[in-house]
């Protein structure tokens, strides 16, 4: 068991990073820490991308031999898939970054529980 | 040998960093936790330097470049945030 | 008369009596709504509580399942993983004399996969136009309120003669990063990013003031709309001249020009973010 997790330890390192971010997504009240959540479970998939494109003893895939020997090269198909996530995340937290402030601007508060109570009243 | 070095030495450098968390998480005031912050990333600056001497790839020092210039930038940005702060609260007093 | 008798009435084709059920419940609700505020702050405790314990129990099973799933996976950096496949062949194989890229990554995403950076690029232009339309600040004292932790910040001798001496060297890595993407790593998105940085390292040590001299709100969006058509323009052609059949010192251009392209859009996203939360408006 101890074997395989180490063998493994970046994919588990990387699952307990993602449940982290998602524990702290649902329950954080406040919204800010909520982002931040969000961008720990980005850097959990990025984990664990990039570690499933290792293969031992090979580098990545810039080419300095002019591509003579393809059995020295990692795919570069996940190293995509980071850069890709990486624009994607990037986005996603200025935009909702963007949102919060505003609804600081209009409640005073980024707290849930207090953002729930505030809009009642201004519903009343 | 030198592998055997390189690999000692970024072993102590994750200690220090290690070392330096709880001062991140729990500094008690806001200006230990960029101090802190700082320090964390000058030492994985110096890890990835090792690192591209580890594993004889030049390409590495290039991500130390950039990870330096965005720690610093990062770094400035926040002390400034900072100081922006203290002078509002000044001026309100 | 029951609800039945009217509906039968209504089939038969007689005219249908309106229930006269409706404004009693609203009478019956209006009456206890002064309790009710205490009420509502019970139940929403009792539904945070129930909700905190089924995130923690929901995440518990995630992790449960997840972990399984990790350690089933075959072994870190071990020569049988699903990504060692025929793939890295063709593209390793034939990336060069087919996008002119010794940097297999940035030719893959330039040019094979060049519909999913287009995407990427759009993405970070909507991006952008969204912060826009959130923090624009549309009037004098929303801009005050907004400036108050960019420009009051005091300009700092330190800071100054540290960015006079550092500025020129990002300005030449960040240009050295862009403009080899397709030999050596890097490429647009971090070449991009390197001079957003040293954009905003330049906004901070001599004030917002002096990069709005050379980079006002009409430059940066022609910068970041002429990236988007260079690139559109670009792949484009390309596609239209047969993609792969096309000269590998021709396509070698391509690519380049293209990372130009996603490095401008990148490049004034950084500085368009930063912009638009210190001060509302670039």
């Amino acid at each position: 068991m101890l074997h395989t997790i180490i063998e493994n330890r970046f994919a588990v390192t990387a699952v307990i990073l993602f449940v982290t971010g998602f524990v702290n997504m649902m329950v954080h009240p406040n919204l800010i820490k909520k982002v931040v959540a969000f961008n720990i479970m980005d850097s959990a998939t990025f984990l664990m991308l990039a570690s499933r494109g290792m293969i031992a003893g090979r580098t990545a895939a810039i080419l300095t031999d002019g591509g003579a020997d393809v059995t020295r090269y990692v795919n570069p198909i996940p190293a995509g898939l980071v850069l890709t996530g990486i624009v994607v995340s990037v986005s996603v937290s200025a935009f909702s970054l963007a949102l919060i402030q505003r609804i600081y601007g209009a409640y005073g508060t980024v707290d849930m529980r207090e953002l729930l109570e505030a809009m009642k009243k201004k519903g009343e | 040998m030198e592998d055997k070095l390189l690999t000692g030495t970024l072993i102590v450098l994750a200690l220090l960093m290690l070392a330096l968390m709880p001062k991140v998480i729990k500094g008690p005031r806001f200006t230990d936790r960029i101090v802190a912050i700082n320090a964390i990333n000058t030492m994985v600056t110096a890890s990835i330097c090792l690192l591209s001497r580890l594993h004889r790839a030049g390409y590495l020092l290039d991500v130390a470049l950039i990870y330096a210039l965005l720690g610093f930038t990062a770094t400035t940005l926040l002390t400034r945030l900072l100081a922006a702060d203290r002078q509002k609260e000044e001026k309100k007093k | 008369m029951s609800a039945f008798d009217s509906f039968t009435k209504w089939v038969d084709g007689e005219k249908p009596v309106p229930l006269k059920t409706e404004p009693k419940p609203v009478k019956a609700k209006t009456e206890p709504k002064k309790p009710a505020p205490i009420d509502d702050k019970k139940r929403l405790d009792g539904f945070l509580r129930l909700y905190a314990w089924c995130a923690v129990v929901i995440s518990a099973l995630m992790l449960i399942v997840l972990l399984i799933g990790a350690v089933a996976l075959p072994a870190f950096a071990s020569p049988g993983n699903p990504t060692d496949n025929e793939v890295v062949r063709r593209y390793v194989g034939s990336a060069e004399h087919e996008t002119g890229a010794e940097n297999v990554i940035a030719g893959m995403i330039l040019n094979y996969r060049g519909f999913d950076t287009f995407g990427e690029s759009c993405v970070l232009f909507l991006a952008v136009c969204c912060v826009m339309l959130l923090l624009w600040a549309t009037n004098d004292k929303l801009r005050a309120e907004a400036a108050g932790s960019g420009k009051a910040a005091p300009r700092d001798a330190i800071l100054q003669n540290v960015a006079k001496l550092v500025l020129p060297c990002i300005l030449c890595f960040g240009m050295c990063v862009l403009f080899n993407g397709h030999v050596s790593p890097g490429g647009g998105f971090s070449g991009g990013s390197i001079l957003g940085a040293a954009l905003i390292l330049f906004a901070v040590a001599f004030g917002a003031e002096a990069v709005q001299r050379f980079f006002t709100e009409r430059v940066f969006n022609t910068v970041r709309i002429t990236g988007l058509m260079i690139y559109a323009l670009m792949f484009g052609v390309y596609i239209y001249q047969g993609a792969n059949g096309i000269d590998s010192n021709l396509a070698r251009y391509i690519v380049l020009v293209i990372d130009i392209a996603v490095g401008l859009v990148v490049m004034s996203t950084m500085y368009g973010f930063y912009s638009f939360y210190t001060k509302g408006e670039l």
